[in-house]
């Protein structure tokens, strides 16, 4: 069975704060393993998901998603497997489609290609269907609520047919409709088993949804079964 | 009219006119999208504090200011980096410490600084040969770059961090576009003079806003907006002997009102539209 993620002896920090001490995971899995990172706030969950992408560098010890070192050369090829769904909406002002959101979730797959292909264009409006937001596809991205643009995200994360989803905190901050059908998103997703998920979550219906968890508490993480 | 054609200035003016009218919107989209407006002011004071120094080295004010705004781009780009949208402090960093060395400068070399300021005093008649080559150089650089690497600019202007999450040397796409943006204003100034950049950047980028969503739609109308303005303030200038710059500028805004107001119809409309 290939391995998810590894860490040993990773250390995460913000500066003087120190977020995550020493912690070595090792996560097996194939397609379709649900993971769910627990915690209270400011327990280092989003900082550890930064972590996995390379958004965030280790203050120590080593982190490995898919195989590869973030930062490392061949860790270019691993975002192309990868999804990721950020807590924060973008603060830019440009005004892009929603077709041109989703379609740079497709970038990993272009290569030396410039134009997105006939199969780049099928699973661009795959993942729009899936979201179910194809009717959006003209609107600017700033003129969305915030339930749809958690969609079009889910719609750019799954744009590049990705083997592990990274979301975080993806029913947060949305009204009791755009929950609903965000968590209805991602059950659905969850249920097909395409590709594995690392959730960072409060929300016990999407926790329900787990394999096993990574719990944050006091500087640790540690690995649990559901 | 045929013997104005004749003229050398007139037809490097209609040059450097459709050179900056096609490629200088798109900075002008970039600046809006990265919140740079008050870049202008910060390059305008590295450009004359590299004018002063061109002078005191004895080379032509244009390229010296040209390579000033390009170290201040790679400056505020650097300055501005953890920040994830607006470059205001650091501009305004960069602004002062320019102006502050640009007098020193001088007043210990003992420089004309009325020779260096006449770089704010552009005017596209007044464009010689060598200054005409760096705007058009400049211009077909830009939009080279948009359009060859137009995904990477658009995910850097949507979301850096998340840029990086694609693969995309986000940190490098973001200094280019500083750079270029420093660039294109630098030139610009000799165009239309120091405090009529917008008339060729942002003026043009916000009227194609107004108009249409998306980034290749923004830029192409960004450049259709730019040629009319561009065009349609020279010849106004002519015809009504007014001069090109402010003649352009007023254009550009009564554009960019139309645009709006078309813009706000269009979401009535809309709005009314829906169930």
């Amino acid at each position: 069975m290939s391995t998810l993620l590894e860490t040993r002896e990773l250390s995460l920090a913000y500066g003087p704060r120190l977020v995550l001490k020493n912690t070595t995971l090792a996560l097996k899995g194939g397609r379709g393993r649900i993971v769910g990172l627990r915690g209270p706030n400011g327990a280092g969950k989003s900082t550890f998901l930064k972590a996995c992408l390379g958004l965030h560098a280790a203050q120590g010890g080593e982190l490995a998603l898919l195989g590869a070192r973030p930062g490392s050369p061949g860790f270019r090829a691993v975002l192309a497997d990868i999804g990721y769904l950020p807590q924060a909406r973008p603060a830019g002002q440009l005004r892009m489609t929603v077709a041109e959101v989703v379609e740079l979730g497709r970038y990993g797959r272009l290569r030396q290609r410039r134009r997105l292909n006939k199969e780049d264009r099928r699973a661009v409006d795959a993942a729009l269907e899936a979201a179910q937001v194809t009717g959006l596809r003209n609107r600017a991205i700033q003129e969305l609520s915030g339930g749809q643009y958690q969609r079009v995200s889910l719609a750019r994360a799954l744009a590049g047919e990705p083997k592990l989803l990274l979301l975080d905190e993806p029913s947060s901050h949305l009204d009791l409709a755009s929950r609903t059908t965000v968590v209805e998103l991602i059950t659905s997703l969850a249920r097909t088993r395409k590709a594995s998920m690392l959730l960072v979550s409060h929300d016990e219906e999407l926790l329900a949804l787990c394999d096993s968890f990574i719990d944050f508490f006091e500087h640790r993480a540690e690995l649990r079964d559901a | 009219m045929r013997e104005l054609f004749a003229l050398p200035p007139f037809r490097r003016a209609l040059i450097a006119l459709a050179a900056t009218g096609v490629s200088f919107p798109a900075l002008g989209t970039y600046i809006l999208a990265l919140e740079l407006v008050s870049a202008r002011f910060a390059v305008m004071h590295a450009a004359l504090l590299g004018a002063a120094l061109g002078l005191l080295a004895g080379i032509p004010a244009l390229p010296a200011a040209i390579a000033a705004s390009l170290v201040a781009g790679a400056g505020v780009a650097r300055l501005s980096e953890k920040s994830s949208t607006s470059a205001g402090g650091a501009l305004g960093l960069v602004m002062t410490l320019s102006l502050g060395l640009s007098f020193i400068v001088f007043y210990k070399a003992e420089i004309n600084a009325i020779e260096a300021f006449d770089l704010f005093w552009g005017s596209v008649l007044a464009l010689s040969q060598l200054e005409l080559v760096l705007t058009v150089t400049g211009a077909v650089t830009v939009l080279a770059l948009s359009w060859l690497f137009i995904r990477e600019i658009g995910a850097v202007l949507y979301d850096r961090e998340l840029a990086r999450t694609f693969g995309i040397p986000a940190r490098t796409v973001y200094y280019g576009i500083v750079m270029a943006v420093c660039l294109g204003i630098a030139l610009a100034m000799r165009v239309t003079g120091a405090l009529m950049v917008d008339a060729v950047t942002i003026l043009p980028a916000l009227a194609a806003r107004s108009l249409k969503k998306g980034l290749k739609g923004s830029l192409l109308w960004g450049a259709f907006f730019g040629l009319a303005m561009n065009f349609g303030g020279f010849t106004l200038a002519l015809v009504l002997d007014l001069p090109a710059s402010p003649a352009i500028i007023v254009l550009g805004a009564v554009i960019v009102a139309a645009a709006r107001i078309v813009e706000t119809r269009r979401s009535r409309g809309a709005v009314r539209k829906e169930p």
